[in-house]
Formats: C-alpha cells, sequence, structure tokens
C-alpha cells in the first residue's frame, strides 16, 4: 500500500510538473486519471467472495487505480495505468500495471481508423472485458461471473503482445475488427485454482510460451451504438512446469473461449445477453501414473437490464448462468465419477438486482444482492478448508450483498 | 373589453414562455476555434470527434474536446439534438477511452462563458453553445 501511495503521489507531481498550464494548452497532451472503491461484501452460509465475508459485512475489497496518458503527436498516444487490489485470499494484494503500451494511428477519419498497439493490453472480449477493471465501465458491482470470471482475471483481462484495431465506418454504423497475439499471465494462486484446482496434485506451476494466445473480435455498432452484435473469440495454451518430486513430468492445458453478444440501449433502457462456450482441454503426462487427458466444454450466458429510472440513478436485474460442462449442466455425472466433490461446484445460477447512485461526476455509490445456485465461480483461495478446496464443504444456495462507493479523480 | 385585453395579454405571455421554452430546448450549436478548417460537419463525423474517437483535424492538427456537465441541458441538447445520442452514451464512451487508455476524454468546463473562453483560446478547440453571437471570438460548426 505504501508502495502505492509513493507511485501515486510521483505519478500526481509528474501531472503536475508537466502541466504547469492547462494540459489541453500544452504542446503534447498529458492527462492524468484515477479512481478508489471500497467495496462491503457480506455472503451467507459457509462461502467467503474475496475476503472474509460470511455472516457479516466485510470491508476486505478495495480497488485503487491510477493512470497517465500522454498524446505526443496526434497519431501517437502512450498510455499506463496501474491497479492496486486488495480482496482476501483471492487477490495478491500488491500493485499491478493494468495496462501499459504505445498506440499508433496511421489512418484516422470520418471514414474509420487503423491503430495498433504494442505493450501490456486489455484484451476484446465480449461486451465488459476490456474494461471490467474499473467500477464505473462495469455494468454492476460486479461484472456477469458467467463470462467475466474474476478467478480467471488475470489471464483474460489484459496480457502482453501485440494488437491491431481497424474500424470502418458506414453512415452512422461501424464494424470494427479487433486482433491481438498475446502472452497471458498464468502465474498467480488464482489462476491456477481454477484452472487445475489443488496443489497437492499439481505440484508445479503454469507458465505461457510467447505469443501463445490469440484473441479476434468483430463487431458491428449500429447508429452509433444503440444496437450492438459483437462475436469475440480467444484461444491459447498455458504450459506446466513440474515441481520437485512432482508424478507429473509435462502437461499442457489448452482453451479456447467464444462469444456472442448483443446490446440495445434506449434512452432510459438497455438490454443485454452473452452467451458463450468455453472449452478446456487438460494433457498432463506421468511416468508413475496413468496420463490425464480431459476436456471441458463449458456453456454460459447472461441477461441483463439496465433502467435509468431518474437522472443519476439507474437499476440493474441480471440473470447469469455458468456451467462447466454443458452436457452435465447439474455436475451429476461429475460428482458420481469425482468421490468427495460436491457435483454444485460444477454450476452457477445468479439472480442479481443492484441499484447504482451518481451524486456527481466524481462519486458513484452502488449496492447488489445476489442470489446464487452453484459455487462455480466462487474464489477458492477464500474457501479453503484447513488449507484444502473441500467443496463439500461449501453451500450450494447462498446469498450476496455488496455495497460498494466510488471515487475517481 | 378588459376582459379581452386580459386575454391577449394571457396569450402573449403563454406565446412568449412557449417560444422561450422552445429556444432552450432546441437551440445549441456547434463551436470551434477560429483556425479549425473544417466548415462543416456530418453526423457521424461529430458523433466520433464529441465521442473522443477521432483525434485530429483533416489538416492533422489535434482536436481538442471541451463539454459540459452530464446534467447540464444544454450538453442534453447537443447530444440528443445534434449527436442524436443519449448524454450516457457519450459518457460511457469517455469512460471507455479513459480507463482502458485507448484516447483521451474531453475536457470539462462549468458554463458557458468558460466554454467560450477556452474554445476561443485553445487552437483545434471543439465545444458548444447555446447561441453564437456576431462579436464571438468562436466560429459556428454547422453538422449537415
Amino acid at each position: 500500500m505504501t508502495k502505492f501511495v509513493r507511485y501515486l503521489c510521483a505519478d500526481v507531481a509528474l501531472a503536475v510538473l508537466l502541466n504547469g498550464s492547462p494540459a489541453w494548452a500544452d504542446e503534447g497532451d498529458l492527462r492524468f486519471q484515477g479512481f478508489a472503491s471500497q467495496r462491503l461484501t457480506a455472503t451467507s452460509g459457509k462461502n467467503n467472495f474475496f475476503g472474509d465475508t460470511r455472516g457479516k459485512l466485510s470491508p476486505d475489497y478495495t480497488e485503487i487505480g491510477a493512470g497517465l496518458s500522454w498524446r505526443p503527436h496526434p497519431q501517437w498516444l502512450l498510455s499506463g495505468q496501474a491497479i492496486y487490489r486488495r480482496g482476501g485470499e483471492s487477490e495478491n494484494d500488491e500493485i499491478d500495471p493494468d495496462y501499459f503500451y504505445a498506440a499508433y494511428t496511421p489512418l484516422e477519419s470520418e471514414a474509420g481508423h487503423v491503430t495498433f498497439k504494442i505493450g501490456k493490453i486489455k484484451v476484446p472480449y465480449g461486451l465488459y472485458n476490456d474494461m471490467r477493471d474499473t467500477p464505473m465501465t462495469r455494468p454492476g458491482i460486479l461484472a456477469p461471473q458467467s463470462i467475466y470470471l474474476d478467478s480467471l482475471r488475470q489471464i483474460t483481462q489484459s496480457a502482453l503482445g501485440l494488437h491491431l484495431d481497424v474500424e470502418r465506418a458506414i453512415g452512422d454504423d461501424a464494424i470494427s475488427l479487433r486482433l491481438s497475439q498475446v502472452t497471458p499471465n498464468f502465474g498467480s494462486d488464482n489462476t491456477f485454482w481454477a484452472l487445475l484446482g489443488s496443489h497437492t496434485v499439481f505440484t508445479g506451476e503454469l507458465y505461457s510460451r510467447n505469443n501463445e494466445a490469440f484473441a479476434g473480435q468483430l463487431a458491428y455498432d449500429h447508429d452509433g451504438g444503440r444496437l450492438r452484435a459483437l462475436l469475440s473469440h480467444a484461444v491459447g495454451t498455458a504450459r506446466y512446469r513440474p515441481g520437485a518430486l512432482d508424478n507429473w513430468n509435462d502437461g499442457r492445458l489448452d482453451f479456447k473461449f467464444s462469444a456472442l453478444s448483443l446490446q440495445w440501449n434506449g434512452e432510459r433502457v438497455s438490454l443485454s445477453g452473452e452467451w458463450a462456450r468455453n472449452g478446456f482441454h487438460r494433457r498432463f503426462a506421468s511416468a508413475t501414473l496413468p496420463g490425464l487427458d480431459s476436456r471441458d466444454l463449458g456453456g454460459s450466458w447472461y441477461l441483463q437490464g439496465q433502467w435509468r429510472f431518474a437522472p443519476r440513478w439507474e437499476a440493474l436485474l441480471r440473470y447469469d448462468v455458468n456451467q462447466t460442462d454443458r452436457n452435465d449442466p447439474d455436475g451429476t455425472n461429475f460428482a458420481i465419477n469425482n468421490p468427495g466433490q460436491a457435483a454444485w461446484m460444477r454450476y452457477a445460477k445468479d439472480w442479481s438486482v443492484g441499484l447504482r447512485y451518481r451524486p456527481d461526476r466524481q462519486w458513484l455509490l452502488a449496492g447488489e444482492l445476489h442470489r446464487v445456485d452453484g459455487t462455480n465461480w466462487l474464489p477458492p483461495a477464500d474457501n479453503l478448508s484447513n488449507g484444502v478446496w473441500d467443496t463439500l464443504n461449501t453451500s450450494r444456495r447462498w446469498n450476496m450483498l455488496l455495497l460498494q462507493a466510488t471515487y475517481r479523480f | 373589453m378588459s376582459i379581452a385585453i386580459r386575454s391577449v395579454f394571457f396569450h402573449a405571455v403563454l406565446l412568449a414562455l412557449l417560444l422561450c421554452c422552445a429556444r432552450l430546448a432546441w437551440s445549441v450549436e456547434l463551436i470551434v476555434h477560429p483556425g479549425v478548417p473544417a466548415t462543416e460537419l456530418s453526423r457521424p463525423l461529430a458523433r466520433l470527434i464529441l465521442g473522443a474517437k477521432v483525434t485530429s483535424w483533416e489538416d492533422g492538427s489535434r482536436i481538442r474536446v471541451f463539454v459540459m456537465p452530464d446534467e447540464s441541458p444544454l450538453h442534453q441538447e447537443m447530444a440528443k439534438g445534434i449527436l442524436d445520442l443519449y448524454p450516457y452514451q457519450l459518457r460511457a464512451a469517455w469512460d471507455r477511452v479513459i480507463y482502458t487508455g485507448i484516447g483521451q476524454a474531453p475536457i470539462q468546463l462549468a458554463n458557458e462563458s468558460e466554454m467560450r473562453k477556452q474554445v476561443a483560446s485553445t487552437p483545434g478547440a471543439i465545444g458548444y453553445v447555446g447561441r453564437v453571437y456576431n462579436n464571438d471570438k468562436v466560429r459556428a460548426l454547422p453538422v449537415r
């Protein structure tokens, strides 16, 4: 935290030094932006969600972000943001570079634009992936977990690589194509839990070879975004590096995500729906054990309504479904084949209602209530029993209350 | 007779009020710094510029966008009347631009006189006011 405050002070000092006169009066535009957000979370039953939240209002989740962008030339943009996140055992309580890159736009006109980026880039996937890390740009306190799983944020949210963004305008409509070739970060504990489970079975670690993941998105925006349709696709491989005395000699996990997103934006109401298929293929070789070759083809979807019923107020209603295996939607077969594991860890059905209030441009206050059947997106690290992820020792049906205050600067 | 006068007076006041409201509701014009090369904009281009997606004028000079607070009636009129967008769509576009680092958001000003001052004194600037007067140091930019 102290480190973060130091960085923040340095950023502000730099911004002030370079911005002695108003930013827009300078030859090169430099902007500073940031936010600080505090959440109160309460969960029912045996479940914890990013902190010790069981049966009480817990202040364990905090997000603080600060960034700078500098446009030294109309065609060039240098941009970076760091985020500090604290959230129980599932967040690392450190400052992470959220994104930092150089963007070059050789073509920009009424007809469209072409932009190249290099650096750590937000990966476009679905409606919200590149915006999910700041409370102001998420559709609720939580992004729909079926598609924007917080446990997998590190690999799906931003990654080092190259990015191409092409947009062609046709009157009031626009077609855009975004392609990214990246090296995802599989280094976090949360990612390990979500992809492989316990460290007692897999004692090694996951890593990525350079530029081994690819993401693409094709989007159609009608009438300035009144109607939006997007097709997103991401493929990649996580490699396994065996630990000392590991039973596994070698291993890899291939993943393939695809999503169709639709959104309609009216004056007071926005309706969104996304449907995704998530494929995982694990292959592990061992000298002492039979090899492991397992596939999961998961399905997820949600429908969401946002209602701006009064100036500065917005209500949210969402139904969000996630299944690890579409052919075993309630996890029954999984539980039979894996004694000691809960069927309900293989799915989650989440009804949520929420309310947002923006008293002014700086503040955002929000509240959200979730009623969930299943623990599919419950963060394992916060729910260990004596260091073990005992899925039977979780509550299948649980409720969650989230309150959040965000200040932007 | 006095009833007739009262009636005429009442109607005149009502008409004046209605005209006044109509002006408040519809009168908004885009303005630019006098050195800006564009003489008019298409609506799609105006959307791209105010949405912070197009960042330079046709001669390559940088565009600097000035806006009023989201809840200001002038901003609402500009969004709906000129761009045919809802103000929350512009806000969402700017938040996306700011927090994904893909660009830079418009600079928000408190009132119309500040808007005239900043647009007149900032090369490449674009903004909007209720009405452009002959002695203004800014130029109106029609949207076709």
